[in-house]
């Protein structure tokens, strides 16, 4: 089962907010994978400056050879840098938000497009993250062809 | 042959209900995709963006509010408001001694057309720290921070519609500051959703100057000028009380303008944050006032942020309850260790606060 390291775009429809981010999915199974990501949101385009770092569980029901439909819980930790006292009373400079959604991923050779729709249960914000996923071994065991054997040179 | 057509067809159908599925499979993922995409934004809210307008005490039993604009302004210097109807009418004058020229070749209406006169010319020179606080003006340029020489707010309008500056416009600043010493940069300022002015740096850095022998100097290089201009702007400078320094700026837009330049101080520096004492510390607007540099910051609740050790500066707290009373605090003091700082709130008068904002003053 490939690792994949991806990296992301995101879009906040609530807070019309936009990023950049990375991600490294490593499977556990053949439906199961947990993806650490951690991704920016900067000040100047953005009204809010913020960064995520968190982890995300993908469950795939629905694949195909070059394609996966999955479902996804996620826990992000959140600092919001140019935090102010909002009607969001459950927002603060620092949070920790759960996050369930579901994904959509297409591959193609090494490489393969994702995109997520995510919902902030806690603050009620939606996102896409959207972007391009690397696909490789990253187990020495995997790597290593079987078929060549080394002469031993004593 | 028909050996290898019976094989042929068999796989050719293979690879289209391949292809079939994966069509079907992607059609479904994407359609529920959308499905949950389309109930996600439904339930959104914009919360975030907007400030708090009320934020209950259980210390002090009273409610504050976020929301100062309107007292502030109430209490700031007002804007220099004139009708020109020729060039006659030049310079307008500010209460500090800052003067602007502006024709109608200098402007253009909101849809690019061209204007003739009159117009109406609102002027403001922020150059205090009371004022400074009052505009919710602080020196910060996202999470930098800025030394100033003054701050100024213009705005040009025809029967109540904004104008603009022409692409080729010689509207010219001569504005006082009352710091000197600092070769300084023309920044330009948008209010941010917390009601604070945040400053970026402009496109034109060389348009900033301060008369110098025989010549207008620029943070870059000098300009010859006509010698009755030089002598003018002169004569002037000795006539002003609180003249230090003078700086000839030709925005390129109109709204906040500040004189600045980033700032860095030398030395060994702490992290420090403010922490006002009270049962609800994010209700308070925290400044922090650096005299020797003329700056201006805003401390958002709990944030830390470095400063150099022997560094003076004057915290000042300010919190508005809904029944309009005011709490403040201030603390002037010398930056020594890391952590936090605690500053003491109580209910104060709107005169004695003013009177307080007075006493502060760049060194």
């Amino acid at each position: 089962m490939p690792t994949g390291l991806g990296l992301q775009f995101h879009y906040n429809y609530a807070i019309q907010g936009m990023g950049a981010g990375l991600r490294y999915e490593i499977p556990l199974s053949s439906t199961m994978a947990v993806v650490p990501q951690a991704k920016y949101q900067p000040a100047g385009f953005n009204s809010i400056h913020e960064v995520y770092a968190g982890l995300a569980v993908h469950y795939s029901p629905l694949q195909s050879n070059s394609a996966k439909f999955y479902l996804l819980g996620a826990v992000d930790l959140n600092q919001w840098f140019n935090y102010f006292p909002s009607l969001n009373s459950r927002a603060s400079r620092f949070n920790v938000l759960p996050k369930p959604g579901a994904g959509l991923e297409i591959g193609f050779g090494s490489m393969a497009l994702f995109s997520e729709v995510k919902y902030n249960i806690l603050w009620k914000e939606s996102y896409t993250d959207f972007g391009l996923k690397f696909r490789g071994y990253v187990s020495r065991k995997k790597r290593k062809n079987p078929q060549l054997q080394c002469p031993k040179i004593l | 042959m028909s050996h290898e057509k019976s094989v042929k067809i068999p796989s050719s159908n293979a690879r289209k209900s391949s292809k079939t599925d994966l069509c079907i499979f992607m059609n479904k993922s994407a359609v529920f995709l959308l499905l949950l995409l389309f109930s996600v934004l439904l339930a959104c809210s914009d919360a975030r963006l907007r400030p708090a307008d009320r934020l209950y005490d259980p210390e002090l039993g009273v409610t504050f509010t976020r929301n100062i604009s309107e007292l502030f302004d109430d209490w700031a210097s007002k804007s220099t408001i004139k009708t020109i109807n020729s060039y006659a009418d030049m310079p307008l004058v500010g209460p500090y001694g800052s003067r602007l020229y502006v024709s109608p070749r200098d402007l253009i209406s909101e849809r690019g057309g061209s204007v003739s006169y009159p117009f109406e010319i609102e002027f403001l020179e922020v150059l205090t720290p009371r004022e400074m606080i009052l505009h919710r003006a602080p020196t910060m340029a996202g999470d930098r921070l800025l030394f100033s020489g003054g701050e100024f707010f213009l705005n040009i309008s025809k029967n109540g519609e904004e104008l603009k500056l022409a692409e080729v416009s010689n509207l010219r600043l001569e504005a006082v500051s009352l710091v000197s010493g600092d070769q300084f940069n023309y920044f330009q300022g948008q209010r941010g959703l917390d009601g604070m002015i945040d400053w970026q740096e402009g496109p034109e850095m060389r348009r900033i100057g301060f008369p110098c022998e025989g010549q207008i100097q620029s943070s870059q290089d000098c300009w010859e000028t006509d010698a009755a201009t030089l002598q003018q702007m002169k004569e002037r400078q000795d006539s002003l009380e609180n003249f230090r320094n003078e700086y000839l700026i030709l925005p390129t837009e109109l709204g906040w303008i500040n004189i600045d330049h980033y700032g860095s101080f030398e030395g060994d520096k702490v992290q420090i944050s403010v922490q006002v004492k009270s049962g609800i510390p994010e209700a308070f607007f925290v400044f922090l006032y650096i005299p020797s540099t003329n700056s201006l910051m805003d401390v958002p609740f709990g944030k830390k942020f470095p400063l150099p050790v022997g560094l003076e500066v004057e915290i000042v707290a300010f919190g508005l309850t809904v029944e309009d009373r005011i709490f403040t605090g201030n603390k002037r003091m010398k930056v020594e260790n890391e952590g936090q700082i605690e500053i003491e709130v109580s209910n104060t008068t709107k005169e004695d606060w003013l009177a307080y904002l007075d006493t502060i003053k760049p060194s």
